[in-house]
């Protein structure tokens, strides 16, 4: 006798998920931290075509309030307040993200340099431990003392602003890249990686730098946030862009004095606007680089 | 999160910093300034000096200390505040009781008054040479370059006894600067008998020495307290030579805010505020119990100098055409809110006995004219340079975009420099800049002096650090030495042709467009009378007095 058993010949698939509006509402409430330094990143790029006024040319009589055809005042030149606050979202996004990227970018390569070859013996090593010296000195010295020697030298533009705080803000990247690089490279995967034949800078490009990074990246909403904070010091303290170029700290610079004797809106919208944008960039940089545990 | 809530904190910080920052006004109540008799001066920090023959500082601050002069200008009652201004067509006895002109106008005599020192010691002939000689001596001294040609040598002093001896000029026409100049800030008159007791091999004149030890002359007040950068008090001399000042005792305090300053004076707690903005000014004329110093026509210019040795400036005509581009109605009454004034393009001064202002261009803003000489000059437009101006003074910039603005129309593309203070002055100096914004003011008022002093050459015939616009012009040169040779007393009809000869060439060259008269930016509490206007654009507190 013989039994037989017969199976349908139904595929084996998972099943399909239900894409419900609440999975679509979770998901865009995960990403919420990144929303406001969209918008930040919008107004910086459309900014000066959208306001109603030149952020640069004299606009109407000075030091009057917000109201009427000036939203948000003018100032004791008479240029537009808000009109120079929305444009100088331009000026100081752009920089703050030219310094975080070429900072973080900097920060790795140095940090990886250092972190493989320190401990050698040899020109590498050599080349290794005279970059950690001078990351100590760069970081001995406040970033304010040496972004003003260098625009003092260099002149004040977009160019050098930038140049000058990356040069700032590159070493704290680099040393953090450093301390996990020396973590990394004694972990097994890299014994088994160098077992397997693999060495010098193919370990390092494949194996070491994907997971010695990420401090890095996770850092670089702060040292984007520190870029427009020391790019407004600047000008706070008169060697900034070139007058009346927007910029938040200029603004706030010439607006503090108006300020103590009650004309506060030439100091107290830039001053919010340069909140928002430090708070909102440092927030989305948690959002997006956090690692995942395990 | 950790790091999420710190910037959350921190952002709430800054919010409810600058939130109560804007809205604290003055308080309501009346401050205790001036307690018991005590005027208190709020003043940004100038980086205040005692010493003397140091390079710039020290001038000003020291008028009532050190600053006894030999003569002084008189003061007449403006009839507004209870302000004093000078007379500077005139002069009076002050440390040198009287004097007489030869009759060839090139020597003069001087008897000096019975006046004892700070330190206690008597007047003497040997006070007044050493004065000199140390001017001439010390290697930071500027007056050699500030008295030029009027005083250049010792060998012009000579001492006939204790209380008396003379001075001889190369040539009658520099005697009415020469009064002009020993009635001012480079001519105070120094203890000789205490500073010699102080001089060392490393400081032979005792400058250094000063800058610790400020009361080492004839002045209405001495230093009793004085600490860097925070506050300096003056106590009345009663030894001084007209009598002792009515208010006993000054305090200045240094407070950097411009905004805190007007504040401190609203409320009472500062009878004097010193470099207030002139929006701040403007706001106090609405304000009971203050008034404001008003001169009656203040020697301080906003001016614009056009350096001559490099484009696009090394061209007269384009010169002109930026003296055409510039908003003056815009300058005067948006940055200095009706604080300043343009009689005309001019730059001596018109109230002066004699005056002639005839020939004189009359600069308006007018972007079409400006234009037409651009053409003229054949430049292609738009005509770029850059306007240079120092991060210490914001009514600078304020006007530099103003410039930058209204300019357009008349064919100038002007990118502003703002530069640090250092910068900027060593810029002046060595003539670096293309164009620059400055304020300033001559202090001796004298035609010969207020022509030369921003247009003085080496004695190479290169332009003088002070040649603010690297300006040489035979023609000019030409007449400001005749008028110097042939005019001895410059408040005459025949002088005022002289000068206004020179003047016209000036003027209508624009190497420095002047554009306007800028009122003194102090104001005090009305309880205060005699506070005067001087050219030196300091207080003369031996004329002051309380309630």
């Amino acid at each position: 006798m013989t039994a037989t058993i017969s199976m349908s010949k139904e595929k084996l698939t998972a099943p399909k998920r239900k894409v419900s509006l609440r999975r679509i509402l979770a998901t865009a409430w995960s990403w919420a931290p990144v929303y406001p330094v969209a918008v930040v990143f919008l107004i910086a790029v459309i900014g000066p075509w959208i306001v109603p006024l030149s952020p640069i040319d004299v606009a109407g009589p000075t030091n009057q309030s917000p109201g009427g055809a000036f939203h948000f005042g003018t100032d004791s030149t008479g240029l537009d307040v808000f009109s120079r606050t929305i444009a100088a979202a331009r000026n100081d996004i752009l920089i703050a993200t030219l310094t975080s990227a070429i900072a973080t970018t900097a920060g790795i390569l140095l940090g990886l340099l250092i972190g493989m070859n320190e401990s050698r013996r040899g020109l590498l090593g050599w080349v290794a431990r005279f970059l950690v010296r001078v990351l100590d000195l760069l970081q001995a010295v406040p970033a304010v003392v040496i972004a003003l020697a260098l625009v003092a030298v260099v002149g004040t533009s977009v160019i050098s602003l930038t140049v000058a705080m990356a040069i700032i803000l590159t070493p704290n990247q680099a040393r953090m890249v450093r301390t996990e690089v020396l973590k990394v490279r004694t972990d097994a995967y890299i014994d088994a990686a160098r077992m397997a034949g693999e060495r010098g800078f193919a370990l390092t490009l494949r194996h070491v730098l994907p997971n010695a990074s990420w401090p890095a990246l996770e850092n670089a909403s702060l040292v984007f946030g520190a870029a427009i904070l020391i790019t407004a010091t600047l000008g706070f303290l008169g060697v900034g862009l070139h007058p009346p170029t927007p910029e938040w700290g200029s603004m706030i610079s010439t607006g503090a004095s108006d300020a103590a004797v009650g004309r506060w809106w030439s100091f107290v919208f830039p001053a919010i606007a340069l909140v928002i944008a430090v708070a909102s960039f440092a927030m989305a940089g948690q959002r997006l680089f956090k690692r995942r545990a395990g | 999160m950790f790091a999420k809530r710190v910037l959350i904190a921190a952002a709430v910080a800054a919010m409810s910093t600058a939130v109560i920052s804007a809205c604290s006004g003055s308080s309501s109540s009346k401050g205790s300034a001036g307690s018991g008799g005590a005027v208190v001066v709020v003043t940004p920090d100038t980086s205040w000096t005692w010493a003397l023959d140091n390079g710039f500082g020290g001038l000003e601050p020291s008028m009532n200390v050190v600053g006894a002069t030999l003569i002084r200008n008189p003061y007449k009652d403006t009839g507004t505040n209870g302000v004093l201004a000078q007379n500077v067509s005139d002069y009076e006895p002050y440390l040198a009781k009287s004097w007489e002109v030869s009759a060839d106008n090139k020597t003069v005599t001087f008897h000096l008054a019975d006046a004892v020192s700070q330190q206690g010691n008597p007047l003497t002939s040997d006070d007044v040479i050493w004065s000199w000689e140390r001017r001439f001596g010390a290697p930071t001294s500027i007056s050699p370059s500030i008295q030029n040609p009027q005083i250049t040598s010792l060998d012009q002093f000579k001492k006939i006894d204790d209380k008396t001896f003379t001075v001889t000029l190369d040539q009658p026409g520099h005697l009415s600067t020469f009064f002009g100049l020993i009635a001012n800030v480079t001519a105070y008159i120094y203890d000789s008998k205490y500073l010699k007791a102080h001089v060392t091999s490393d400081d032979p004149y005792a400058v250094k020495f000063t800058t610790t030890n400020p009361n080492y002359g004839f002045g209405p007040y001495t230093v009793t307290n004085f600490q860097p950068g925070v506050t300096a008090t003056l106590t009345a001399n009663d030894k001084f030579v007209l009598g002792a000042p009515k208010i006993k005792t000054i305090i200045y305090k240094i407070v950097p805010d411009e905004g805190t300053r007007l504040n401190l004076l609203k409320s009472g707690d500062a009878d004097v505020a010193l470099n207030l903005s002139p929006s701040d000014m403007a706001s106090l004329k609405t304000t009971d119990g203050t008034a404001l110093l008003t001169a009656p026509d203040p020697n301080s210019y906003i001016m614009m100098p056009l350096l001559g040795n490099k484009a696009p400036f090394d061209k007269t005509l384009v010169r002109q055409a930026m003296a055409y581009a510039v908003p003056y109605d815009q300058i005067i009454n948006d940055v200095f809110h009706g604080q300043a004034f343009r009689k005309s393009s001019a730059f001596l001064r018109s109230d002066a006995p004699g005056y002639d202002g005839s020939g004189f261009t009359d600069f308006k803003y007018d972007p079409a004219k400006a234009k037409e000489l651009l053409a003229q000059a054949g430049v292609s437009l738009p005509v770029k340079f850059a306007l240079h101006v120092s991060a210490a003074e914001p009514d600078m910039q304020e006007a530099a975009v103003q410039i930058q603005s209204f300019a357009k129309d008349a064919g100038f593309d002007i990118t502003i420099e703002q530069v640090p203070a250092s910068a900027f002055g060593e810029g002046r100096t060595n003539h670096t800049f293309q164009a620059f914004l400055l304020l300033d003011y001559s202090i001796t008022l004298t035609p010969s002096y207020e022509l030369n002093v921003y247009t003085a050459l080496n004695p190479d015939g290169s332009p003088a650090g002070n040649n603010l616009g690297a300006w040489v012009n035979k023609d000019f040169v030409a007449a400001k030495a005749k008028a110097d040779s042939t005019v001895t007393d410059p408040y005459t009809p025949e002088a005022g042709k002289a000068w206004n000869a020179a003047e016209r060439i000036f003027i209508n060259e624009a190497p420095i467009v002047m554009i306007a008269q800028i009122q003194p930016t102090t104001a005090f509490r009305s309880d205060l009378k005699g506070i005067t206007w001087r050219s030196d654009q300091w207080i003369d507190w031996g004329q002051a007095s309380k309630g």
